[in-house]
């Protein structure tokens, strides 16, 4: 029974060892692990799996897009950004603020291609904050990123975008200089296992200095993606659990659901946001409220497409406090680069690794 | 694991620290050298740049319309 693949093999493998290594590729053990691995990806494509995105964007509709939390500030706040150039992109930008957190002014630059992205904000307290990515193939990206200044720190990950799986690598303050491997180690993976359903899991490796023991530590996620609705859950390894549930009610308004419970034992803490977001024809409009009690609205609106106003206000009602942020932002392209574009058209556009 | 001598280890530092201030003084003008050629040729620019070009603003001078750095580098204007 076990003889029939080594007494099939040897007419076949006459004809075709021609170079030194045919004897590595052409032996009837590895052809059958490449049959195995060739039928095996074929039934994985005829799946139609699509990507799943990555693991730390797993909750992006509720996070990112319907919750003002990621988009609010509290000051004022002003950015002129200058678009010189379209193909590769360029761009200045100034950006004043008042506030507390906000530096008064910084100053940043941006060029991508489709092959580099390379960004740069210069603050006035001196610190430099930059962001470097190269595009290697289609599938895999390095993205690192600096800040030197009062505190220096460097990450650098590796992404691998497959036809249905993502997986990263990351790394944070790498140091070998202690004469032992010293930072913290991120491995991330997600994979769709059928068309609507992703899991995926992601392993911390960290030792802060020599002199301390390493700690590890794993996480679990997982994503459902119906036709209009999202529901996500993450069970991190410290106990915490995170729930997301994301709906388009309409084409204008998307509301979303994220829920974290604090599952330590003996005690337990949770909270819920519940968040919408309109989209109007020249402004965006997010509101969101907490279980604590904690109200947060922002209003987005074009007054003149170069000019953008941001409106937001934070009202915490346990503590009786409120935040108030407005913004304005202005983009001014060059002078001949509207025409140029226009020219040029959307094709033209470059793939830029973000 | 191998341990890094005291020599080894001196020396990666000042390479470290070295690389660290050129990063933070050269790179925002390595991106405006890179962006501001505004011309179709700046991706070749980019991944070729002859030795006589690096002199003295070699992408101000050649792009076409010319950008003036006033311009660039001032939020007034």
């Amino acid at each position: 029974m076990d003889a029939t693949p080594i007494v099939k093999s040897p007419s076949t493998l006459a004809s075709s060892t021609s170079s030194t290594f045919g004897a590595l590729v052409n032996n009837p053990i590895s052809r059958s692990l490449a049959n195995v691995y060739q039928s095996f990806s074929d039934r994985r494509e005829r799946l139609g799996l699509t990507n799943p995105g990555a693991v730390e964007n797993i909750a992006k509709e509720v996070q990112r897009e319907v919750s003002p939390a990621m988009h609010m500030h509290t000051g004022l706040r002003a950015d002129i950004t200058k678009a010189i150039d379209f193909a590769p992109l360029c761009q200045v930008s100034h950006q004043f603020a008042m506030g507390d957190r906000l530096q008064p002014y910084a100053f940043a630059a941006l060029y991508g291609t489709n092959k580099v992205f390379m960004q740069g904000s210069l603050d006035s307290d001196g610190m430099l904050s930059s962001r470097f990515n190269y595009r290697w193939t289609d599938s895999l990206v390095t993205k690192s990123q600096f800040q030197i200044g009062a505190q220096d720190m460097a990450s650098i990950e590796h992404e691998y975008v497959g036809a249905d799986f993502t997986s990263s690598l990351k790394m944070l303050n790498p140091s070998y200089l202690e004469g032992g491997l010293t930072g913290i180690f991120i491995g991330q993976h997600l994979q769709s296992v059928t068309r609507k359903l992703a899991l995926g899991m992601e392993a911390v490796w960290q030792r802060a200095a020599l002199n301390q023991p390493p700690e590890a530590a794993m996480s679990y996620v997982a994503r459902y993606k119906s036709n209009d609705w999202i529901a996500t859950a993450q069970l991190h390894a410290q106990g915490a659990l995170n729930a997301t549930y994301w709906r388009r009610l309409s084409d204008k308004v998307q509301a979303g659901v994220d829920m974290t419970l604090q599952v330590v034992p003996g005690q337990g803490e949770g909270i819920t946001t519940v968040g919408a977001k309109y989209d109007f024809r020249m402004s965006v409009f997010r509101a969101q409220v907490d279980s604590k009690g904690k109200l947060s609205c922002l209003l987005e609106r074009v007054v003149a497409p170069p000019v953008r106003l941001s409106f937001g206000i934070d009202l915490d009602h346990a503590t009786q406090q409120a935040k108030l942020g407005l913004g304005i932002t202005i983009e001014a392209p060059s002078e001949g680069l509207e025409e140029k574009q226009e020219a040029l058209g959307v094709a033209a556009a470059p793939n830029i690794p973000f | 694991m191998f341990a890094l001598s005291e020599e080894s280890k001196e020396r990666v530092g000042r390479i470290i620290e070295l690389s660290r201030v050129a990063m933070h003084y050269g790179y925002i003008p390595l991106i405006l050298y890179l962006g501001m050629p505004s011309s179709n040729t700046a991706q070749q620019r980019c991944l070729a740049i002859p030795l006589r070009t690096l002199t003295a603003f070699p992408g101000y001078t050649r792009s076409d319309p010319r950008p003036s750095i006033i311009r660039l580098l001032s939020p007034l204007s």
